[in-house]
């Protein structure tokens, strides 16, 4: 076997061993010595670099992957710049390259839809137009393919609270009511409802939806990933301040 | 040893909390005008303690870098001043774990914290 196809099968044993771990580095290692360009395993060894935030690493070999394999390194470049970076110029620069490279956008593995990423960049630049035709494209998207559904409920309410920043609280309203049909145990939804409300002088029934979010929050139902928080990250906290000021 | 998100390290009140406390604690230090990530890594010990194990410097086009040692040095004091941390745990039991906050500057000034 050419160490070209050997280095590529290699790769499938980092599925096997714990991530970081001495013998993960080894066969990361040794698919790098048979083949120095192979793009994903330099990915994958630049992923270990994130999670323990080691910016340089990561980025060097996440660079040389993105030259040898665009595509897949990309999007994780992207994400990375997103998320972890909030470099969001970078990470736009990235989804676009992404969109260009497959004409449509394609549906990926592992992450959110582009779009929605798309859309979330847009959302941080407060470029909120721009981010709300994002999310429209990201849901027809998710309907069409039926994946990442469980995604859907959260970029309604992010479309929801870009509809707010622009002063579109009835927007607002009809989008997080929608977001409720897709998922009715949703504190976030409780929670922005009850802001568009505020905006709009309703304070007593946004009360009722404070309570509503806060009820749910405690019992675990608000969005959370042991890695990061996500953007717009709700906290029990913030809702029962929200409830003792109004 | 298991990263944070393995053993479910976290702060009490998350990361709003540690931002609340770090921006209201950091002095700006607006004569340096660095920008780019710092990372200060440290094991969080089963009692919730901590220890920094090591700083990383990175500048804003993530290639290696110095902070200004005054920034460096008031922000190892603002994670001391957190107090304890939740520690990890596997099957119900503290265990050590790693765990890292990453701050993001833009011209000496801590504009977010990462990750979580």
């Amino acid at each position: 076997m050419d160490p070209i196809a050997q280095s590529k099968n290699r790769l499938q044993k980092t599925n096997f061993l714990d991530q970081g771990s001495e013998d993960w580095f080894k066969v990361l290692e040794h698919c790098l010595e048979l083949n120095p360009n192979n793009a994903a395993a330099l990915r994958i060894k630049s992923i270990w670099f994130t999670k323990t935030g080691d910016y340089v690493n990561a980025y060097s070999l996440l660079n040389r992957a993105v030259e040898l394999d665009p595509f897949e390194a990309l999007v994780y470049r992207g994400w990375l710049k997103l998320y972890k970076l909030h470099d969001y110029f970078g990470a736009l620069n990235d989804f676009e390259k992404i969109i260009s490279i497959t004409k449509s956008g394609t549906r990926l593995k592992f992450f959110e839809d582009i779009y929605y990423l798309m859309g979330l960049t847009r959302m941080q630049l407060a470029q909120y137009k721009e981010a709300i035709t994002a999310f429209d494209m990201s849901i027809q998207r998710i309907y069409k393919y039926q994946t990442q559904l469980e995604d859907l409920v959260y970029i309604l309410v992010d479309k929801a609270i870009c509809q707010l920043e622009l002063g579109a609280y009835e927007d607002s309203l009809g989008t997080l009511e929608q977001a409720l049909e897709v998922n009715g145990n949703t504190p976030e939804c409780y929670y922005q409802k009850a802001n568009a409300l505020i905006h709009l002088g309703k304070k007593s029934e946004a009360k009722k939806f404070y309570i509503k979010a806060l009820k749910l929050a405690s019992q675990g139902k608000i969005r959370f990933n042991p890695y990061k928080d996500f953007f717009n990250q709700l906290y029990i906290e913030e809702i029962s301040e929200k409830l003792d000021a109004k | 040893m298991l990263q944070y998100y393995q053993a479910g390290t976290c702060y009490s009140g998350g990361l709003r909390k540690i931002k609340q406390h770090f921006f209201s604690n950091v002095t700006p230090e607006l004569s340096f005008g660095d920008s780019g990530y710092l990372t200060i890594r440290f094991i969080v010990h089963e009692d919730g303690t901590i220890t920094i194990v090591d700083i990383l410097h990175c500048s804003k086009e993530f290639r290696p870098f110095r902070f200004n040692d005054n920034l460096v040095d008031e922000l190892i004091l603002c994670l001391h001043q957190l107090g304890r941390w939740n520690p990890g745990t596997v099957q119900n039991q503290p265990i050590k774990s790693m765990k890292y906050l990453t701050f993001i500057i833009q011209n000496g000034l801590v504009v977010d914290i990462v990750p979580k």
